[in-house]
This record gives C-alpha cells, structure tokens and sequence, in this order.
C-alpha cells in the first residue's frame, strides 16, 4: 500500500509538470490573442456597386465586421458620385470603393472628406464607341455624342485620354449619363454614339454590341483608385471604430490572399455576374489595403485638369495631405502607409 | 519497462531533440538568406523606380538623346530586379504582381510620354509644352510611387518574414530546450520514482530481515531488474524465517516469565501500601468499641482540635450518640459535625459482630464556609436582581428556570413558581419557540452566552419584544453548572430600529434614484494634519454614472489611488470642508475624468464630507461655444465695420472715379457722335469715291463697249460687218473686268482671305509703289502667318491701308517702313515714313488717324500716333497673342 501511494506521489508530479507547462502555453496562447472586446458599434456604409469594393464585400461576407464587435449596414448607391453625397448628406458614416476623382472636385469646393485607406486599384474605365455611327479610331470620335458621368473618374479619364491622342474633350458633345442602366442602354439603343464607364458595365455594353463595338481602355496606364472615405468628424469621435472597420478590411484581404476562390463567389455574388467577367476583374485589379503616394500624385494630376479644363473656379491645387488621415491604417497595418508629409 | 530500455529511450529522445534543435537552425539560416536577399532586391527596386522618376522627368524637360539611353539602360537593370523577384507568400507574390504590372505601365506611359512630346513640338523646339510636361510627369510619378510603395512594402513584408523565421527560430529552440527540461524532470521523477524509491525500500526491507523481522514481504511486483530482487529478497526471507522459528519460540517463553515477575512484584508494593494507608491519611480514623472506648486512632485524630482522644479513652461527645445508633442499627451513618471551630463530615460503619465501629471523619470547614458565602451572596444577587428593571432568571445545567424575580411575574401575571422549570414556555409568542428552543439548545451545547429576541406576552394579554440573553456559570471543570439571564424589554427600541430602517429605505431609495452624484469620503491628513487625500466610503449609481467609476472598485480606496491625476485644489477644498464644516459650492474642471462638475460639499460628521456634484460639461461646452460665438461675432461685426468703412471710403473713390469715367463717357460718346459722323462721312465719301471710280471708268468703259456693239451689229445687219471690231469689243471688256477687279480689291482684296496677311501685305505694298513709284516703301515681317490671329487680318491690313493712303495724301514722304513682328507676347505693326510730319493736337483727330485707332482698340489692341512737324510720322499698333 505505502509503494503504491509513493508511485501515486510520482504520477502526480508529472502531472503537476505537464499542467503548468499547458497553463503557460495556454498563457502565452491567450495574451497573444488580440482582444476584440468591446461596445459594439453600428455603421452605415455606402458602396457604389463596382469592384473597387471588393473587401468590402468579403469583409461583410465573412463576418470580419461583427467579429470586430461592427455592427454594419450596407447601403448601395449607383456611383461613387451618389455615394459620396451620401457621406455628405450623413445618411451614411464611411464610403468604401470610391474612385479619388470624385473626392478631387469636393476638394476644390473645400468640402474636407478624409481618405482612411485604399482598398484596390484598378484599370476599369474604358472608352467604347458604335462602329455604326463611323468611330473606327479615336480621332473619329470629333464631334460624337460621347456619354459620361460628369464629375466622375470615368469623366476624367475621357478627357486625359483624349488629351494624350492630340484631342480635346471640347471637340466632343458631351452627354450626362447618370445610372449604370443608361450607361449600357444608351449607347447600345444609339441615343449617344460612344460612351466612357467603369466596369462591369463596360463589359455588359461590349457584349451587347458585339462586332458592332469598338473598345478603347480609358486610363492610358494610369490606375484609378478604390478610397474609403469618411468626415472628419466621425473619424474623431470613433476612433476606435475606425480602427475596427480598416482591420476588418485587412482581414478581408488576408482571407482574399489564403481563400481566392471562395473571394472570387463573394464578388460574384454581390455584382450579380457570371465567372468569366469574375476572371477579368482579378486580371486587372489590386485589391490591397494602403495608403501611398502615388494617391497623392493621382489626386494632384486630376485636380490639376480640372483646373486647366474649367471645371472648377479654384485655381490652385488643394494639399491633399490634409484629405488623407493615416493614423488609424498605421496602427493596423503600418507597412500598408507611404505617404511623404 | 526494464531500466536498460528506459535508458536507451531517453539517450534517444535526447539525441532526437538535439538533432531536431540543429536541423531547426540551419533550416531557418537558410530561409532568412533568402529571405534577405529578396528584401535587398526589393529595397533595389523602390531605389530603382525612384531613379528612373528622375531620369524619365530628366528627359522631358532636356529631351536629349544621352537622358533617354541612361532611361533605357535603367529600365532594364530594373527589369532584371523585377524579374529576380521570388517570393513564395500570396500576400508577396501579389505585390511582386503588381510590381510587375506597374513595371509595364512605367514602360507604357514613358513610351506614350516620349511619343506625345515629339508629336507635339516642332523638330527647332527644345521646351515642351508645359501642360503636356505636366501632365506626363504626373503620369510617370504616379507610376513611379506606385512602384516604390509596393517595393517598400514588399521589403517591409519581408522584413517581418525575417523577423518571424527569427522569432520561430528562437521559440523552437526555447520550446527545445523547455522538453529537454521536461524530459530531464521526467527522466529523473521516473528514476527516483521506479529506481531509488524501490531501491530504498528494498533498503529498509533489508534492514527489516536483518533486524529478524521474517514476515516482511516485498510487494514490487514489476517486471524489472528491482523486481527480480525483490523476488529474490522474498525468497530468501522465507527461507531464513524456517531456520530461525524455534529461536522465536524461546524468546516468547522468557519474555512471559518476565512479565509475571513484574506482576508480582507491583502487588506486593500495593499491599505495602494498603498496610501503610490509615497511618498516613491526613483525615482522622477512629476505631471504637460498642460502648465508645478508642479502640484506635490514627496519627492524623490527635493532632486535629476537637478530636484530641487516645486509645482507651472514649471519643468526642458529639460521636458517641452517633456511634451507639449505628451500632444498633447496624448501619452506616454520615453526619455533619461541628468540632470546636471545625467542620467535619463524620462517617461511621459499624461492624456489629466485631463489636467495634470504624468512624471516618473529613473536614469540610472550608466547603461550609463557602456555602455560607454562596447563599449570602445568593441573597445579595436576588435583592441585587428583584431591584433592576429587567426580568432577572436563573437556570440549572440543563436549562430548566430556577427562579424568576418579580418583574416576570409582574408583567406576566402568573402565581410565583409557575415559570419555573420550562413552564416559562406558556408566555411565549408560539411563533418565537422554534428557533429559541434551538438557540437556547445550542448555547447549552456550547456553554457559550446565549441571547435570543423572543416575543412573551403581559398580564394584559399583548405581546411585546424582549431581549433574552443568558451567561454560564463555569465550574472548575469548564462545564455549565447554572445560567444567569435577563429579558430586556425591546419593543419601543425595536420600534424606532423599524423606523429607522423605513427611513433608511426611503433614504436610500432617495440616495440610489437621484439624478446628481452623491460621493461620502473620509478626509486623510498627513503628519502635519494638512488634508493630503481622501477616501470613498460611499456613492450612488448616479456617481458612477457621471463618473465612469464603479463603486465596487471605490470603496474604501483613496482618490490619489483611483485617480493618481486628482488636482490638488480638489483635496484641499474638500479637506477645508471635512475639517472646519464649512460647506462649499463651486464648479470646476476634472483633468483625470475629463469633465466640468458642479459641487455642493458639506461635512456630516468630523473627517468626513460629502459632495454633491452634477456634469456640466455639456453645458460648459455650450457656455464656452456661445462665448467663441459672442466672440465671434464681435470679430465679425469688427470686421464688417471695419470692411464697411473700406467699402465706403471705396465707394466714395469710386463716386469720384465714376465722376471721371462719365466725363470721359460723355467725352467719348462725343468722340463716337464725331466717329459716327465722321464714318457717315467717310462712308458718302467711300460711296462717292465707288460711284465715280464706276462712273469714270467702268460706266464709260461699259458705255463705249456698248456703243461698240451697237455698232458692230448695224454693220452685221448690213452685211459688211468686220471680225476685228470684236476682238476689239473683247479687249474692252478685259480691260472693264480687270477695272472691277482692281476696285473689289482696293474694297477687300481676296489675296487676304486666299493666302493670309503676310501675302496681302506683299501685294499692297507692291500695288502701292506701282501707284505712288515716288515713294520707297520697306517692309520687315517678323512673325509667322499661323501666328497671326484671323480675327487681327483684317485690321492689320486695313491699318496699313489706311496709313499708307494718308502717307501718299498728306506727308509728302519719300519712304515707308512697314514692320509686322512679334515681341513680348505682342503683334507690333509699326509704319514710319519720313515726310512733313503734323501737330498731333491740331489734326490727329482727323478721320483716317481716328479711324486707324478705332480699329485697333475695337480689335483688342492698342494705337500710338507720333507725329512732330519735319520729323515724320509713326503709326504703331500693338495686339496680344
């Protein structure tokens, strides 16, 4: 009996060893965890229904915002243009896909939105004229009813690329398309003869016409960017809601890096297109989260033309440094910021 | 397991560890080389992206062959960079893509640059077009940041994969070393344990069989090598148990025998003893005959007063009856006697055949003097009892009352003596029993005070609250020999305690549901009694509400301890408060909460205060933004006073100013009537010039042609008509046309719409000398036709025309200089002729010089007329282009 008490002494021993070395391990294990406790938060977010969104969607998709205690409420709008009004008007908190086109022209109104991350960029303005109404080459498009949304990147695009093949947007007959459904629409009906728009509609017009399309990739190299955007005001008074919505977009990444997939049926999905339009977009989009300086250099070019192009009273170009705050995405993802201040 | 296979798996799990320890190590060298030195290709890369920036913006503003060959040669060590790349993480291999695409965007862009640049610049132009320039370096930085902000995070991401190799590297061989512990630990708790505890008990059994013990048994029954030993031990001691078993058996023998010896020998001391008892008792022993002689006495009987007697002598005379009555009952008695001053309890046996009687005698003067003590103080504890207001009752060991005094018998109305025992229980409230007789059981158990609220009722039949608490009355032993209690009459006080809790609820309803934080605290002073911090002995939801702090974790904690930023003026008002009971009321700021509050504090009691404080802050806000707007607004109001003093010192120069503009309107409408007039004039004048040109040359041109023909056909119609007249008749009318054409193009010449300003000028100066052959005219052109605006053609050549025609009219020149260039951003026309020249005051309002500025100014530009007599005239125009 003593023997057999002595080998239970013993055994109790090694379990003592064995479960301090599991306690410290499950320690180590819990303070390594980041905690994610806390007052949930509510937020509206409004998204133009392109691709530059695309880790908005997985992050929704997934669940990143509530297991980051977010409780989000998506709201479509049908561009980034509308979006933004929306951010104006506070009838939404952040605005996420936003090319940087739209955000230059509220610049040179003086309207202070702030830039809290990028999440893509991308190529997916394209030019696309009828071949029926003689548009062959660029130089034909003289006097063509050419549709865009003004104010928009797609606006912006037009002009530069006309710019760089010895023409100008005055040479044109501009015409206001505002909705997704007239950017197809009105150029496959013939209302306009050529029309300037993001993807997937540029896609959707291409298919329609068929033969009868003539297709020119708008932004001549030069990427356009999808912002998430917010006031500053909001920014101020939720810090750490902030910081709660980038690092769900930063997870978002991560799962679109270790899952693409099951990214590209997220974006299938939400965009409502088939897998082939899917394949092309991945083709011709980042989507990362940063802050660089190539953003401030896009904004400073677009700010510039509208000036020389009269779309703006202003003459000087705003410090877009004061449009961008880079705290909040240093704090989750530092090595995403390049920004010369 | 056998300890030799233990040993081997241990010296093989510890070869494995170190194995695995260095293959850990040089794998991870390995994977931060690499790692490292895609970080270097990566760190080239920004570098490269930020030189070919420089070059490629080098070449647009230079445009020189050796910047685009430097670009060029860049561009591919670049490429070759770019290409190095490979990195095997997604997150990598994505910014490598995008590198890579942005690599080719680069290219795309400086091409499209370079290409735009030669299209858009003459092959003599060096400068491009600073729009252009602009607009491809944007282009080329966008591309270029682009670029350098993947690079840079690429390298930054493979920093971190170094720095994780490394971390991983570190925490297996910490992980490494942690299990080569555990296994040392393990290893060693497993030798003690299945070695040197065996090998220690079979120590101690050895030592057991050595000391002769046979019956011990080894019960390790593991199939190792101590195992075998102990079997082997087992063995041996079995065999060794047989040899010796008749050796035990004699040994028992003997030690028996010796226990009887020693049985013996302690009888025969307790009869010794027995003997010796009576002469050493200390109490006295008699023995007496039947008829009282002293048969014995111990020594103990005749040192004692009142029991001096001797053998043979008769006993004390208090005995002797005593004696004689046992004797005849043949019974034992025992009596209290008093002998001289001494006590004694007496016991007397009588052996009535042996015709003597034993008398045991026991002095108990000091128990009776203290049971005479006991009852006089008993008398004393009743009279002591019966005076006080309380009912007074005392109890017996188990519980039963012994006595009440008056006051119970009073206030119940019972016949003495019916309390007593547990007949006490017919006045108590049946619903109090319970758990009296269970408290009333427990403090017996115990021997501990026993106290109980228990409700008894009064000779009136009502029911009040008495308070029933009990002492024990220890002996010697500690154990319970009487109780000692009191009931205390509680009913008025357990009134006010229900008042008193009514109104602390009330209070602390108030206290929980008010709307304003209330704090109490305990004022700290230091050792020169100055208030250094307080301490929180209460506060209500209301606190923790404006507060953001939990009461739970306030309580007894100082200020400086919760809120270790605490202004020192806060403990200073409220120490001033605890201290001298001065309330305060007072508003101030909260650095550590952050917070404006409102204060109300007073003291309650000594060191103690109370606060009393609502959030003002939102109110201090508005405060402070109506005194920003006040502010302001006195600011703008100051302002605009001061921009409306401006606008009316503005208004009133600019009511002078406007003064001057309407004398010169008025002076220039007047020039526009002279103008206006003067063009009437000028234009009869034109018509009259056309009317007669036409009437002089063409209508007599035209009259003599149809003079002619008229002719030519009478002749035909006569038949001798002759050919030649019309060739004639031809010749005419070639000389009519080229008339017409002369006075279309003294009106507009076609030349200018045809072949531009530069040519009609040609024309006109050259048509000029044909008509006026007595005066030079040089021309000097210093401006290219495409530089000319359409809308300045026509004013420049009418001004010409209307320069030259007054030259040859008025000036009586020699020679015309005509200058057409572009200086400063400008189109300069200038003509200078030699001639008389004129006093500008007197005829430079004239009709063709007003004319010639009318022109100028009506066309965007500007006219200077300088004229002096003998001198000459010029006549310079000047346009923005």
């Amino acid at each position: 009996m003593k023997g057999h008490i002595q080998r239970t002494d013993g055994f109790t021993l090694v379990k003592l060893v064995l479960g301090l070395l599991v306690g410290v391990s499950l320690g180590f294990w819990s303070c390594s965890r980041q905690d994610n406790s806390g007052v949930v938060e509510s937020i509206t977010v409004g998204y133009p229904p392109f691709e530059s969104a695309t880790l908005f969607y997985i992050a929704e998709d997934q669940r990143f915002f509530s297991r980051n205690s977010l409780n989000v409420t998506p709201r479509r709008y049908d561009t980034g243009v509308a979006t933004l009004g929306g951010l104006s008007n506070r009838e939404v908190d952040i605005a996420v896909g936003i090319a940087e086109f739209p955000l230059v022209g509220r610049a040179l109104q003086n309207e202070k939105l702030i830039i809290i991350g990028n999440i893509d960029k991308a190529e997916f303005i394209f030019l696309l004229g009828r071949k029926d109404r003689g548009i062959e080459k660029v130089s034909d498009l003289r006097g063509k009813r050419v549709g865009t949304t003004f104010g928009t990147v797609a606006h912006f695009h037009l002009g530069r690329f006309l710019d760089l093949h010895g023409m100008s947007i005055k040479e044109l007959t501009l015409v206001d398309v505002k909705t997704p459904e007239e950017w197809v629409n009105a150029v496959v009906t013939g209302d306009i003869d050529a029309v300037a728009t993001a993807q997937p509609y540029a896609d959707f017009v291409k298919d329609r016409l068929g033969e009868n399309g003539v297709v020119w990739p708008a932004q001549s190299g030069q990427p356009l960017h999808g912002l998430v955007i917010s006031s500053k005001e909001w920014i101020t008074r939720h810090p750490e809601g902030t910081k709660r919505f980038l690092k769900s977009l930063a997870e978002a990444e991560g799962y679109l890096l270790s899952h693409p997939a099951e990214a590209k049926v997220i974006l299938q999905k939400w965009l409502n297109l088939d897998a082939a339009s899917v394949e092309r977009i991945w083709s011709r989009n980042q989507f990362s989260i940063s802050l660089d300086q190539a953003l401030i250099a896009t904004m400073e070019d677009e700010a510039r033309w509208m000036i020389a192009n009269g779309l703006t009273s202003e003459e000087n170009t705003p410090d877009f440094n004061e449009y961008i705050h880079l705290d909040d995405l240093k704090a989750v993802k530092p090595e995403a910021v390049h920004i010369i201040r | 397991m056998r300890i030799r296979t233990q040993f081997v798996l241990n010296t093989l799990l510890f070869g494995i560890i170190l194995v695995l320890m260095a293959v850990s190590a040089f794998v991870t060298h390995r994977q931060v080389d690499t790692t490292r030195k895609q970080d270097s290709i990566a760190a080239s890369i920004a570098q490269g992206a930020n030189e070919l920036s420089y070059l490629a913006n080098d070449y647009l503003i230079y445009r020189e062959s050796q910047q685009l060959s430097r670009w060029q040669s860049r561009f591919a060590l670049f490429s070759n960079q770019v290409a190095a790349l490979n990195v095997d993480r997604p997150e990598q291999q994505v910014l490598t893509r995008n590198i890579q695409v942005n690599l080719h965007r680069l290219q795309d862009v400086f091409n499209s640059a370079v290409s735009a640049a030669g299209v858009s610049s003459s092959s003599q132009e060096t400068v491009l077009d600073p729009a252009l320039l602009q607009v491809s370096w944007s282009r080329i930085a966008i591309q270029s940041q682009g670029l350098i902000s993947d690079a840079s995070r690429l390298s930054q991401l493979l920093r971190q994969q170094m720095d994780n190799l490394m971390n991983r590297r570190s925490l297996l061989i910490y992980l490494m070393t942690g299990l080569f512990g555990a296994l040392l630990l393990t290893s060693y708790l497993l030798t003690y344990q299945r070695i040197l505890k065996s090998l220690a008990k079979v120590q101690a059994g050895t030592a057991s069989i050595g000391s002769g013990n046979f019956d011990f048994k080894f019960a390790d029954e593991k199939n190792d090598e101590i195992g075998d030993l102990s079997r082997a031990f087992n063995q041996m001691t079995a065999d060794l148990k047989t040899v010796t078993a008749s050796k035990a058996d004699l040994e028992h023998e003997i030690a028996e025998r010796k226990q009887a010896e020693e049985a013996l020998r302690a009888a025969h001391a307790q009869a010794v003893w027995l003997a010796r008892f009576p002469e050493q008792n200390p109490n006295p022993i008699l023995r007496a005959s039947a008829d009282g002689t002293v048969l014995y006495c111990n020594p103990a009987s005749a040192k004692l007063s009142g029991w001096r007697c001797d053998v043979g002598r008769v006993p004390p005379n208090d005995l002797l009856p005593l004696v004689g009555r046992a004797m005849a009952e043949g019974t034992e008695l025992q009596q209290d006697v008093q002998l001289g001053e001494r006590f004694y309890i007496v016991c007397v046996s009588p052996f009535p055949k042996e015709g003597y009687a034993n008398i045991y005698g026991s002095d108990i003067t000091e128990r009776k003097q203290a049971e005479e003590a006991l009852r006089r103080s008993e008398e004393h504890f009743r009279a002591l009892a019966e005076a006080l207001p309380q009912i007074v009752w005392t109890a017996d060991a188990e519980g039963g009352v012994e006595w009440f005094n008056n006051r119970w018998y009073d206030y119940t109305g019972e016949p003495y003596g019916i309390g007593q025992g547990w007949g006490w229980e017919l006045t108590a409230h049946p619903d109090d029993m319970p758990h009296t007789l269970k408290n009333w059981q427990e403090a017996r158990q115990r021997g501990t005070l026993f106290q109980n609220e228990i409700r008894v009722r009064s000779h009136a039949g009502q029911y009040r609250w008495f308070l029933v608490r009990a002492w024990p009355l220890l002996d010697e032993d500690g154990k319970v020999v009487r109780w000692f209690g009191t009931n205390t009459d509680i009913e008025e006080l357990r009134q006010v305690e229900q008042k008193l809790r009514e109104s602390e609820a009330r209070y602390r309803t108030l206290f929980e549901s008010m709307t304003e934080g209330f704090a109490l605290h305990e004022i700290l002073c230091d050792e020169q009694g100055r208030p250094c911090d307080y301490r929180f002995l209460d506060v209500n939801p209301a606190f923790e509400r404006l507060t953001g702090l939990k009461r739970a974790d306030l309580l007894s904690r100082c200020v400086r301890d919760v809120l270790p930023g605490t202004e020192a003026h806060w403990i200073e008002n409220f120490g001033r408060v605890a201290l001298t009971g001065e309330p305060v009321h007072f508003e101030n700021f909260s650095a550590s909460l952050g917070r404006w509050y409102e204060v109300f504090a007073y003291r309650p009691v000594v060191n103690q205060f109370a606060v009393l404080f609502t959030d003002i802050t939102e109110r201090k806000r508005a405060e402070e933004a109506l005194r920003k707007a006040h502010n302001d607004l006195e600011k703008r109001v100051h302002e605009r006073t001061s921009e409306l003093s401006t606008a009316v010192q503005s208004l009133q120069a600019e009511v002078v100013q406007r003064k001057r503009l309407e004398a010169t309107l008025r002076e220039s409408e007047n020039q526009v009537r002279f103008f206006a007039s003067q063009c009437l004039t000028a234009q009869e004048s034109e018509r009259k010039r056309i009317a007669g040109e036409l009437h002089d040359s063409i209508s007599a041109s035209l009259a003599a042609t149809k003079f002619a023909i008229e002719r030519a056909s009478e002749e035909m119609k006569r038949g001798h008509g002759d050919p030649e007249s019309l060739k004639n008749l031809a010749a005419n009318l070639t000389g009519i046309i080229t008339e017409v054409r002369r006075i279309m193009a003294d009106l507009r010449p076609s030349i200018l719409d045809d072949l531009g300003i530069l040519a009609a000028l040609n024309w006109f100066c050259r048509e000029y000398r044909k008509s006026y052959s007595h005066i030079a005219v040089e021309k000097q052109i210093g401006i290219e036709e495409h530089e000319v605006p359409d809308s300045l053609k026509t004013p420049v050549f009418r001004i010409s025309q209307e320069a030259m025609s007054n030259i040859s009219k008025h000036s009586q020149a020699s020679l015309i200089k005509l200058s057409l260039k572009k200086e400063d951003g400008r189109m300069l026309l200038t003509i200078h002729d030699n001639g008389q020249g004129f006093d500008p005051e007197t005829v430079g309002k004239g009709l063709g010089l007003s004319s010639i500025r009318e022109r100028a100014e009506l066309s965007g530009g500007a006219c200077s007329i300088e004229s002096a007599k003998g001198a000459g005239t010029t006549v310079c125009c000047s346009w923005p282009i």
